[in-house]
């Protein structure tokens, strides 16, 4: 067993160096929450859906008791109750990850700006800070310390009322990425209305027709019925984390008896590409070359092995260049393929906050590892478990 | 050539249909070539309005447009950048006439820009598309019913 973390209950109800039971829920939010990060930042890394239930066992937390008051030492004063939380394994790559999960959740409660929630952070789990603290009252306080020691200089979390209303606005219904893999169960084309399953809550979500997926789905939507489909979605949350409602379909994947067809076709738009004539766009553009189009297609083909990346929508230019866009989430995504420059600029900002994320490849034939981890950020990351 | 002070004007982009993807409309319609000296051209809607914009951008210079996005004076302002009036050739005609311009010269990251354009035009729902394809000579011209940009 290794020591994982400490907490010290701090105010006037803890004068008798005793926690009473109603602050136990608190602290059992606490290392849940740190627990369910943790299989998350499991999952992401090892790209699964599911842990192992052994890998499962590696993750839970349990309290150690409370300091016994013969360690007077420990209570730095009489209005202190200190509890000790250890981890089941030691130095192990679990143990490693619940070490991350416990600091990007104190890191959250430590944030003045609480509600501003790493990119990465699971929405599912965003309901525990909801739960924790509930007992807390004014003037009283949980501190947590990896070191246990609550000294001075030492970094100490502050968990109080004030930390509380200030994760308030993480409780109100939010927009965010959502990659989950379901079914097509209808198509209304009066009302130009996509329902599909999802797969692990079992609800179903009708939204808009997007058009692209309008030109797949149209007239063959029976024969997707029986097909996984991973869609990529911009969609509501409610403050539990559940969904509720799915705003805007981007992409989708979808397992075919034949392979995997994408959503948008890029192949096709590809083609289109290539018979570009000279002078198409009135008068401007120019023919790509047989160099470009292959270069254009071997990276296309290299971004689109990878699970979980969707195929973009492609544009051509007059100017010459090729773009490759997604839509993630808020993120509007672009790989202008540079061929005059052999370089490809990728250009992503958020559209609801403008954060911009930029970088520059300088060998387009050598891109496709840089673009498919550039574009991790805004997939695998904030996959949703099926 | 002056900087339009009226902050309310709205400036008309044409949109060529390869602009668009399966319906998704490309950040770069809102991007200024180098070519044209990073001046995004556009017409002012009080001088000329969007169906008459894009009739004469298709019909008369029989260039490719699929419809226009809609973009106010002050939306170019909060991105740091000038709009200015800049009439092509006052005597051809009225197009021309009302002809601006958004100088993108001194724009640190274009692309930002151009996306904070295309974000304001669907979420506005100032997108407005009247034909389905260009076809030179022949535009194919649809209702001037606007599209629902909610599907874009």
């Amino acid at each position: 067993m290794a020591k994982f973390i400490s907490a010290k209950f701090t105010g006037d109800r803890f004068a008798n160096k005793r926690l009473p039971a109603e602050f136990l829920p608190d602290l059992f939010q606490y290392t849940e929450l740190i627990s369910k990060l943790a299989e998350h930042l499991y999952k992401q890394n090892n790209n699964r859906t599911r842990i192992p239930a052994e890998v499962k066992e590696k993750f839970k937390l349990s309290m150690n008791g409370l300091r016994p008051g013969s360690a007077i030492a420990d209570f730095i004063d009489d209005e202190v109750v200190e509890a000790e939380v250890v981890a089941a394994g030691n130095r192990n790559d679990e143990y490693v990850l619940l070490g991350l999960a416990r600091d990007m959740v104190n890191d959250i409660i430590a944030s003045p700006d609480a509600a501003n929630l790493p990119e990465d952070f699971p929405v599912e789990l965003l309901s525990y800070f909801a739960k924790l603290g509930r007992s807390i009252a004014v003037g009283e306080s949980i501190l947590f310390d990896n070191s246990g020691e609550f000294q001075e200089g030492g970094r100490v979390i502050k968990f109080d009322t004030t930390v509380r209303s200030r994760l308030s606005p993480v409780r109100l219904p939010y927009k965010k990425s959502l990659v989950f893999t379901g079914r097509v169960d209808n198509i209304s084309n009066s009302k130009e209305t996509i329902t599909f399953e999802k797969f692990g809550d079992r609800l179903f979500y009708t939204t808009k027709l997007p058009k692209a997926f309008e030109e797949e789905f149209r007239d063959a939507h029976h024969f997707y019925k029986d097909r996984d489909v991973r869609f990529f979605c911009l969609a509501t949350f409610s403050p539990d984390g559940s969904v509720n409602r799915i705003d805007k379909l981007q992409h989708a994947i979808i397992q075919t008896r034949d392979g995997i067809k994408m959503i948008p076709d890029s192949n096709s738009k590809l083609t289109e590409i290539k018979e570009l004539g000279e002078g198409w766009a009135d008068g401007d553009g120019r023919a790509y070359t047989a160099t470009e189009i292959a270069q254009t297609e071997a990276l296309l083909s290299a971004i689109l092995v990878t699970p979980n990346v969707p195929s973009p929508y492609i544009y051509p230019d007059p100017d010459g260049l090729i773009s490759f866009q997604w839509d993630l989430g808020h993120w509007n995504i672009s790989c202008d393929l540079l061929f005059r420059d052999n370089q490809i600029k990728i250009h992503a900002m958020n559209m609801d906050t403008n954060e911009v994320k930029t970088e520059s490849l300088d060998v387009i034939e050598a891109s496709a590892k840089s673009i498919i981890e550039f574009l991790a950020d805004f997939t695998t990351i904030e996959v949703h478990n099926v | 050539m002056s900087e339009i002070e009226n902050q309310n004007e709205v400036l008309i982009r044409q949109l060529p249909s390869y602009r668009f993807t399966s319906g998704r409309l490309d950040y770069r319609a809102f991007k200024p070539r180098e070519r044209d000296l990073f001046k995004l051209s556009t017409s002012k809607e009080s001088g000329i309005n969007a169906q008459a914009a894009f009739d004469h951008f298709t019909k008369v210079m029989n260039a490719d447009s699929v419809g226009v996005a809609k973009i106010k004076v002050h939306e170019v302002a909060a991105q740091g950048l000038p709009s200015f009036h800049s009439p092509l050739d006052p005597q051809d005609c009225d197009f021309n006439t009302h002809h601006a311009h958004v100088d993108y010269t001194d724009c640190p990251d274009q692309a930002a820009v151009a996306k904070n354009f295309l974000k304001i035009a669907i979420e506005q729902d100032r997108v407005v598309r009247f034909a389905e394809t260009f076809t030179p000579q022949l535009a194919v011209v649809a209702d001037a019913a606007q599209v629902d940009t909610t599907r874009l």
